[in-house]
């Protein structure tokens, strides 16, 4: 009975260790970041100041949530708070099924020979500029097309244009 | 933010459409370049070409931007423009093309309204819609699976190709599904920039009033009711409520006399 006594301690304790640490499994909330800019902060208001930029897709723990922010902690260890707009409890899938298109073109423009880099927006390139030619497109359209794709405006930007409206973490 | 509508089908839409289709479609980003540009042109010439006014190209790029940085697809460039026509349009391109009238951009009244406008066709291009009528296409166009992908280094086949396309999105309109799935998705990028979610509403049931409920842009678009229905599945199902975020003074502001 003595001898039953010293081991149900240890074993008590065990499993009630594994059940602390199952359930605080079961409870951690994952979410993901929903947007190409996303800012950590170290406090719950966009005037906080930044702890790290995260990655669209990136998952994070959540901590606590508190109105629209949730408090959270990064993979690599980094902790604070994200305005929750900028999160979704799926991981997106955009962005991995543009990797796999831009594999498979990196495979068959070595293949055909074609170095040329095409990351970025371009316009017309020969084949549609080849199909306005066929079908009649003036100038002064595909030149439009040209102007379109060389817009320029920089996340930065976006972000001053959000904060002058009030928008997401800047709501005032 | 918990995008949860606790319809199957609509939070696979929400949340997973590229990976629904990225078994489907062999394009490359390369050749959707190609092929949204060629498709971009034959919207700009039928359409009374791009609208120049620069404050409202940067304005309509800015609230385009912010939602697309909250899409499925936030990592290829977006393109904004207005087209200078009087008609109540707005278009997509694949490779991020985006264009709305100026005949809509005299109706809409508010930026959250606009947002999400561009947040719709946003969702034509993050969901692929437009591609996926090229690969149905390609029997029309002679092109096998494996052609498809090398279809912009044949320029008859890549002719037919965007021909086919652009008479699809031009003259009948996508599927009534790809404009519901548009309806719900860009109500929920609109939403999470900050926007007063039940700004479309509001936008839709003005066109329904003026255009009459069966007299949308298309044939095959569904009637005006069922796309409000759709945008309000979305708004009741996240528990949404009206914010008074609709940003009016600043909209009016740049569109002017437009």
């Amino acid at each position: 009975m003595k001898r039953h006594s010293r081991l149900a301690i240890p074993l008590l304790t065990l499993l009630f260790a594994s059940l602390y640490l199952l359930t605080g499994v079961a409870l951690a909330e994952i979410v993901f970041v929903q947007s190409k800019t996303a800012k950590l902060r170290s406090g719950k208001t966009s005037l906080d100041s930044v702890v790290a930029d995260l990655k669209f897709g990136e998952p994070l723990e959540v901590l606590s949530k508190e109105r629209s922010w949730l408090e959270v902690q990064t993979a690599r260890g980094a902790k604070g708070w994200i305005f929750a707009g900028k999160t979704t409890p799926t991981k997106p899938a955009g962005s991995e099924d543009d990797a796999l298109a831009k594999l498979g073109k990196s495979f068959r423009r070595t293949e055909a020979g074609d170095v040329t880099a095409s990351a970025g927006a371009r316009g017309l390139d020969k084949a549609s500029e080849d199909y306005a030619k066929r079908v009649g497109i003036t100038q002064r359209d595909r030149d439009a097309v040209d102007r379109m794709a060389a817009y320029r405006i920089t996340d930065q930007e976006v972000e001053e244009f959000l904060k002058s409206g009030g928008l997401g973490e800047y709501a005032k | 933010m918990q995008i949860s509508t606790g319809n199957e089908r609509l939070d696979k839409m929400i949340h997973g459409g590229g990976t629904l289709l990225s078994g489907l479609l062999p394009i490359g980003y390369e050749e959707e370049q190609s092929i949204g540009a060629a498709i971009a042109l034959q919207v700009i010439a039928r359409y009374g070409g791009v609208y120049d006014q620069p404050d409202l190209t940067r304005y309509v790029n800015l609230v385009g931007r912010a939602v697309a940085l909250t899409c499925d697809r936030p990592d290829i460039p977006y393109h904004f423009a207005v087209l200078n026509s009087d008609s109540i349009n707005a278009f997509a391109a694949p490779a991020g093309y985006v264009f709305v009238t100026r005949g809509l951009v005299k109706q809409i009244r508010n930026e959250a309204e606009l947002a999400a406008v561009l947040g719709h066709e946003i969702a034509h291009v993050s969901q692929k819609h437009i591609l996926e009528v090229i690969q149905r296409s390609k029997r029309l166009a002679g092109v096998s699976e494996a052609g498809l992908a090398y279809a912009h280094q044949n320029p008859d086949v890549f002719k037919n190709l965007v021909d086919a396309a652009a008479k699809k999105l031009l003259d009948e309109g996508l599927d009534q599904d790809k404009e519901l799935e548009g309806d719900s998705l860009g109500e929920v990028f609109a939403a999470r920039v900050g926007y007063d979610p039940t700004a479309y509403v509001t936008l839709l049931t003005r066109l329904r009033s003026l255009k009459g409920d069966d007299k949308a842009f298309f044939k095959t678009h569904p009637n005006f009711s069922a796309r409000i229905n759709a945008v309000q599945q979305v708004i009741q199902t996240q528990g949404w409520k009206p914010t008074g975020v609709l940003l009016e003074d600043r909209f009016v502001r740049v569109r002017g006399k437009t």
